[in-house]
């Protein structure tokens, strides 16, 4: 089955064309960071109108670098929620529109459930049940998988994303946007991350995160120095990113061990700091716990791991008609 | 009246947010402003919590989701951060119109697209640092509805 998926939660536009759920013949990614990141924002701004400009052009290459025709196409995946309103509006507006004039079958797909689908498109994917965290600018949430279709939420972050404690950090620092890459570049700069700054665990047994106190006392310790070199601010960031990677690794660790799980697996745009990857992996083998992480091309918003997650859902009949809208975030 | 005070924890900034929320009646608009880690979502949350949202509901930043929205008792919160808008026209685009209403208690941050096409807040709360980076919180209320809260408020 070869299916369509298309991705416009955020500030990316993406279509890529997936065969089974597992073989990426193409996918595309319209990312308007470029745009953005001269401007030094602590994030992009939305432009609104570029998810409208971009998306005709983005599926007709997907198609294209895929080597099929329309014809080929079997079935659309779309991101419902959550998002933008109006950015998702693009995309499953166009999905429903395609799947309708072609007939084909739509699945309308959870954009937190996509990016652990991202690990279903590894080489070699995790096995059920297994322990996952989907940690990106916008979210931090601990699931517990144990089906291709069920995900237990087990802690989600109380006030800041880590992605974002990342681009806010890297604002207070002058470095740019987005704030992962360049924090973790900077950081390997030293050896050193001699600053201790908070780590906040919240209760016991939580799985819950807050990273806004950590990013209140980088904003405290910059305050109260006078940050001046190059060194400074190494300094700052190595500190900074061993701390959010300290609290991180400790949570997937009790969850792995409260739930008894030997697999953790982690995706969003965070994971694609291979630091964290790296000292995870290192922790994480210490206890007879294997760690999984998607290609970097993974790890942010893409529209192959929504025709994964879109795979499943419609062998399941799972599927979405016209009546159906987007949902701006996930109900409790 | 404009009301001040130093805020030394953020269980304070907190406790004062609770309070606001007591106080409020809807439709109320709120400006917020102050710079990085100032304590403008911790305040929210107590505002959430005066409110009486069910605490199920975690109260996060909306940086990247421009809105988060959360059904209290008679009202609804609704909590921005406009950070992200280019222009004044993408306030179409995020919802703003469907968002006010009778019901409606609307905190802003970083409101200046709102500013720039006149749209009335009742109070203003800016964040600021003193020396020993002790947050100080102002209040400036706005016309009657503004000024009726301020009085009512107790601190």
């Amino acid at each position: 089955m070869i299916i369509l998926g298309i991705e416009s939660s955020c500030d990316e536009t993406a279509a890529a064309v997936v065969r089974n759920g597992t073989e990426i013949l193409s996918s595309i990614i319209a990312s308007q960071i470029d745009t953005h990141c001269k401007y030094g924002g602590v994030v992009p701004e939305l432009a609104s109108r570029m998810h409208l400009e971009a998306i005709g052009p983005v599926v007709n290459e997907a198609v294209e670098k895929a080597g099929i025709t329309l014809e080929d196409i079997d079935a659309v995946a779309a991101t419902r929620g959550p998002g933008l309103i109006g950015a998702l509006l693009v995309g499953f507006s166009f999905a429903k529109a395609f799947a309708w004039a072609r007939k084909l079958p739509l699945a309308g797909v959870n954009h937190l459930e996509a990016h652990i689908y991202s690990l279903a498109l590894m080489e070699k994917p995790p096995g059920f049940p297994f322990i996952a965290l989907v940690v990106s600018g916008g979210h931090t949430n601990i699931y517990h998988v144990t089906s291709p279709h069920t995900f237990e939420l087990m802690g989600q972050t109380r006030d800041d994303a880590a992605g974002e404690a990342f681009d806010k950090v890297s604002k207070m620092l002058d470095l740019g946007y987005p704030g992962g890459p360049v924090i973790e570049a900077l950081a390997k700069t030293t050896d050193t991350d001699l600053i201790k700054f908070p780590r906040s665990m919240l209760e016991k047994n939580s799985f819950d995160f807050s990273f806004s106190g950590l990013k209140s006392s980088v904003a405290r310790y910059i305050h109260n120095h006078k940050i001046i070199t190059k060194e400074d601010k190494a300094q700052i960031a190595a500190s900074f990113q061993a701390a959010v990677i300290d609290v991180l690794s400790c949570k997937l660790l009790n969850a792995a061990k409260f739930k008894g799980c030997k697999r953790i697996g982690i995706s969003g745009g965070v994971s694609a700091n291979q630091t964290f990857a790296a000292l995870l992996s290192q922790k994480a083998a210490k206890e007879g716990i294997q760690v999984f992480y998607p290609p970097i091309c993974l790890c942010g918003d893409n529209a192959a791991m929504i025709a994964a997650r879109g795979f499943t859902m419609i062998k399941q009949g799972q599927t979405c008609d016209l009546d159906h809208d987007v949902f701006s975030r996930t109900r409790i | 009246m404009i009301k001040k005070i130093i805020s030394y924890t953020s269980e304070q900034t907190l406790d004062l947010g609770k309070q606001i929320g007591q106080t409020v009646s809807s439709p109320f608009a709120i400006a917020l402003k102050g710079d990085l880690g100032a304590g403008k979502t911790t305040l929210v949350q107590g505002i959430a919590k005066g409110l009486g949202v069910d605490e199920n509901y975690y109260i996060t930043s909306p940086t990247f989701n421009i809105i988060n929205e959360y059904p209290a008792k008679k009202v609804r919160l609704c909590h921005l951060d406009l950070y992200r808008l280019g222009s004044a026209d993408e306030l179409e685009y995020i919802g703003f119109d469907d968002l006010t209403g009778p019901d409606a208690i609307i905190v802003v941050e970083w409101p200046d697209f709102l500013e720039k096409i006149q749209f009335k807040f009742d109070l203003e709360i800016k964040f600021e640092f003193d020396s020993d980076y002790n947050r100080v919180i102002s209040l400036f209320p706005s016309g009657h509805t503004g000024e009726n809260m301020i009085t009512n408020l107790v601190l």
